[in-house]
């Protein structure tokens, strides 16, 4: 059941319906009946996954609580981990492990093992996983205490909103609200407007920006042999929209629909292509992962505080296993590795960065410098989005062969432009969103505030307006319906 | 909030009203939208069927001979559920006597085109019908959007034309039936198929047989079955066979006119438009035989004169002017092109005299004077309007005389004079007709269709 489908239309008002009128104490029992429908409305038997990952990481923080010692401690965390994140590589990775097993014995000329099994990816199953670990770990922390009701705790792991594809939540965040909503009051109107707006612009993202530049961008991979320079940077760069539309659209539709059932869910997007370093990027884009792999991951193996060296090799390690994280394919850990290579490579060039500026006499407290900051970490991102997007090794070097050949600019006078699958007139209407995507991404950038929270401190006539402008837009404009192939968000695989 | 909903469910239904379907493929006519703006209680005789049934059974020519109010509600390829359920709707404001109901539905078990699919699903009104209709459709996945008919219907941003913001006047008058001259010669016998095979009616035909005779029974209306000619296969031949063996024992008529095309008369060489359709020739033939057929069976009532029909009149002078049209377009000399203009119903005549037209060695107001033009006005040229038989100068044929009006809600008719022959002396809708040599120029716009369907000039 996908936000953008007509079954979630149905689904979400009647469970808000519901969840409003009913009594508190049923509030979170109803929730997580619908989080469980919801969840199964993709695959039914899907549903034992969530079931063990729920019950594994319940147990585990009622063992630790008991436990007599941190030796005890520790087994039941490395006993939770282990359990968990079996479940995960088997159904994730295995396909991957085999194909490239079979890789190393055709080489030495080794019978290959056959594929004995037909797994299809659980959806959601990295983010709930990796959501139940983190409760794991905050009770060994001593962060949070143990819950005691299992229905709750299974609310938490399955709160439909943010089930499959984030924000991962952390667990004094999320499972305080769920207690919460066994006590407060009706949902306030701003927090129904707020939430309202945040689901449309969500959808908005999602349905008019990111699914029709995808058609330029699929156009564009898919006939390659036809693309040049100019062709190759746009679709880069139309690539790095289409992921934001996609992923960020997706978070604000799940902050939005929790928000309008009283839930706060922590923010996972903040204006990620304004960042003006590589640094400052990963604070802003998936928030709710990046700060899961700082805290479960890259502090624990030491993070900057055992010198230089292992600094660099956190990094290198926690951003290949980020890249790992999103698929079980090696332009995913490339696409990784090369972020913590930034990130290594922008802090060992910070002296020499500072000696040319010093001897070109480049004024750093200027807009041009900052502006000049943010073009560069778009522009390494976004190379970086490339490796991501490319569906193999050998595509990926052809798309840089095309990037750096041909270099024919009139393909943009001559409507050669037209023949990846995007004609004029929608090319007028993707320039029309993408302004107000700029709007928007501004208006947060430069006030700190989101769409939604702008809109609630506005006249009711306002609200109105914005609200009806974007239901039209998402209605007319957005990539839905029978003539169209609706795409899966993209995080939706991970 | 609440307002909120309220004003956007105002603002949706106002855009959807535009986005909604429209049988573009046809020039925008659906026969259910000519149901909707039928008056209640004023159909007499339903002919339902597919583009068979449009094409070929022209109530406007039952009107004209009987004064039958007969109504086409069909849609090209009309399935079994929608044909019941169109009826259904129909059956929520008339009282027909008589439904004729073509049977090519039986002969297929899906749509072989998408649009068809949109044609006969989405064009229903919302209610219970329309619902209980989609409910029937055999992709469940489909059904959905079907329903919420938003998912379907937004995509048409890329497609809308005037005629989806402004009323299209063949949607409200017309009753059911596409007009055509074309001729498309086919081969002789075409629509006859002699194999015997018989393949027994599946479940669904049976089903629908039944569902249609309990519900002339249930409504009271005499039900006719019929078989409209058409290019068929054995395959198909075989089903209506059962068919026919099926309904043997029961008390419905059945009217094959496959078998009677000897007797009808149609022509393989001018009666047809293409291989599965008649045009209006064979139409014509085709229309009268089922008039006889009607009348000598049930005593329908001529409702001629009766104001509340106005929409049967106007589809009768429509037919008409569409005839005239055709002649026009086949016209053989100037003489016999102006005889028809001046006749055609709701057109708009522009006429220009510009140059040494009076030099000709034609005799321009020989035919100029077809439109009523006095000679003096004809030697000193300029530009007139003509409009059911009234000729109005409009401009003369003086540097920077202009005369603009708009012909209706979509096109403004611009005509100016500032030197002879040059581009901007007339333009409809910004399209440039003016005279290309010394002599009378004609420029027809059609006041139903809302364009220009002609432009002569006679030199």
């Amino acid at each position: 059941m996908l936000f953008n489908s007509v079954d979630f239309l149905i689904f979400f008002p009647i469970v808000v319906l519901i969840y409003l009128v009913i009594p508190r104490k049923l509030k979170y029992i109803w929730l997580l009946i619908a989080s469980y429908f919801f969840y199964m409305s993709w695959d039914a038997k899907y549903v034992v996954l969530l079931i063990f990952s729920t019950v594994v990481t319940y147990l585990s923080g009622i063992f630790i609580e008991k436990a007599a010692g941190d030796t005890q401690k520790k087994l039941v965390v490395a006993v939770s981990f282990i359990a968990n994140l079996s479940v995960l590589a088997f159904f994730k990775y295995f396909d991957f492990f085999l194909h490239n097993l079979n890789k190393i014995l055709a080489i030495a000329q080794i019978r290959l093992i056959d594929n004995p099994f037909s797994l299809l990816l659980p959806v959601g199953i990295s983010f709930y996983t990796f959501q139940a670990l983190g409760y794991t770990m905050d009770v060994y922390r001593g962060k949070t205490v143990p819950e005691r009701n299992l229905l709750k705790y299974a609310l938490f792991v399955s709160f439909f909103p943010q089930l499959v594809a984030g924000p991962i939540e952390k667990t004094e965040h999320l499972l305080g609200q769920i207690h919460e909503s066994c006590r407060k009051k009706m949902v306030s109107f701003d927090k129904l407007i707020s939430g309202f707006t945040l689901m449309l612009w969500g959808l908005f993202m999602k349905m008019v920006v990111a699914d029709r530049i995808s058609v330029f961008v699929d156009g564009v991979f898919k006939e390659l042999y036809m693309a040049g320079t100019v062709e190759t940077v746009l679709a880069a760069v139309a690539f790095a929209i289409q992921i934001y539309g996609d992923f960020a659209g997706y978070s604000a539709v799940a902050i939005g629909a929790a928000r309008i059932m009283g839930f706060d869910l922590i923010e996972n997007f903040d204006t990620p292509y304004f960042a003006d370093s590589i640094g400052d990027f990963w604070r802003r884009w998936h928030i709710s992962l990046s700060s899961w792999f700082r805290d479960y991951l890259y502090i624990p193996l030491g993070g900057n505080r055992k010198g230089r060296l292992r600094k660099y090799c956190n990094l290198m390690i926690t951003f290949c296993l980020s890249g790992l994280w999103h698929g079980a394919a090696w332009t995913f850990i490339i696409w990784g590795g090369i972020h913590g290579l930034y990130q290594v490579a922008g802090d060992l060039l910070k002296p020499v960065k500072k000696k040319i500026n010093e001897f070109l006499h480049v004024r750093t407290d200027v807009f041009s410098y900052k502006l000049g900051k943010i073009f560069t970490t778009f522009v390494l991102v976004d190379f970086a989005w490339i490796v991501f997007r490319a569906d193999s090794i050998g595509q990926l070097r052809f798309f840089f062969n095309r990037m750096f050949t041909r270099f024919n600019p009139w393909v943009l006078f001559d409507e050669g432009i037209f023949r990846y699958g995007i004609d004029r007139r929608e090319w007028g209407i993707l320039a029309a969103a993408l302004l107000v995507l700029l709007a928007v991404d501004l208006l947060r950038y430069k006030k700190r505030i989101s769409l939604g929270d702008f809109l609630i401190r506005q006249n009711l006539w306002f609200q109105y307006a914005v609200l009806l402008l974007l239901t039209v837009s998402i209605l007319v404009y957005g990539e839905y319906g029978i003539n169209f192939d609706s795409r899966q968000f993209i995080y939706f695989q991970f | 909030m609440l307002g909120f909903f309220v004003i956007a469910a105002v603002c949706l239904n106002k855009i959807y009203g535009v986005l909604r379907w429209k049988d573009t493929m046809g020039n925008y006519l659906s026969s259910i939208d000519q149901l909707y703006h039928t008056d209640e209680n004023l159909i007499d005789v339903v002919f339902l069927g597919s583009s068979h049934c449009y094409y070929e059974i022209y109530p406007e020519l039952l009107w004209e001979e009987k004064g039958i109010a007969g109504f086409d509600l069909a849609v090209s390829a009309q399935d079994r559920d929608s044909a019941y359920y169109q009826l259904k709707e129909l059956l929520k404001t008339q009282h027909p006597e008589v439904v004729v109901a073509d049977i090519y539905g039986i002969c297929y078990e899906n749509h072989q085109v998408e649009s068809n699919v949109y044609r006969n699903y989405l064009s229903m009104r919302f209610s219970l019908n329309s619902i209980a209709h989609i409910m029937t459709y055999g992709e469940r996945e489909k059904r959905k959007e079907l329903l919420a008919k938003w998912p379907i219907v937004h995509t048409r941003y890329r497609e809308l034309k005037e005629f989806d913001f402004v009323p299209y006047e063949p949607g409200m008058i017309g009753r059911g039936s596409l007009i055509t001259w074309n001729i498309c010669p086919v081969k002789e016998n075409n629509a006859v198929n002699l194999c015997e095979t018989v393949e027994p009616l599946n479940d669904k035909n049976r089903e629908w047989v039944e569902k249609m005779i309990a519900l002339s029974r249930e409504e009271g209306f005499e039900l006719i079955f019929s078989l409209i000619p058409w290019e068929r296969g054995d395959d198909k031949q075989a089903i209506l066979n059962g068919f026919k063996e099926y309904i043997a024992g029961k008390e419905v008529a059945f009217l094959d006119f496959s078998q009677l095309t000897e007797e009808l008369d149609i022509s393989a060489a001018t009666d047809w438009t293409d291989p599965e359709h008649l045009n209006a020739r064979g139409a014509r033939k085709l229309t009268g035989y089922l008039e006889e057929y009607l009348t000598e069976r049930y005593e329908l009532p001529d409702r001629r004169g009766d104001e509340r029909y106005y929409q049967w009149d106007a589809a009768l002078e429509r037919y008409h002017q569409i005839e005239m049209l055709e002649q026009l377009m086949h016209a053989e000399d100037w003489g016999e092109y102006v005889s028809i203009l001046a006749e055609i119903p709701r057109v708009t005549c522009v006429l220009s005299l510009e140059g040494a037209y009076d030099a000709s060695f034609t005799d321009i107001y020989s035919h100029a004077v077809r439109f009523n033009m006095d000679y003096e006005d004809y030697l000193s040229g300029g530009k007139w309007l003509y409009r059911d038989g009234i000729l109005e100068k409009v401009c003369e044929n003086v540097p920077g005389s202009e005369f603009i009006c708009d012909l209706n809600e979509i096109d403004t008719l611009r005509v100016r004079y500032e030197e002879d022959f040059a581009g901007d002396n007339i333009r409809i809708d910004g399209i440039s007709y003016r005279n290309t040599v010394a002599g009378l120029r004609i420029v027809v716009y059609d006041d139903i269709e809302k364009k220009v369907v002609s432009v002569k000039e006679i030199y």
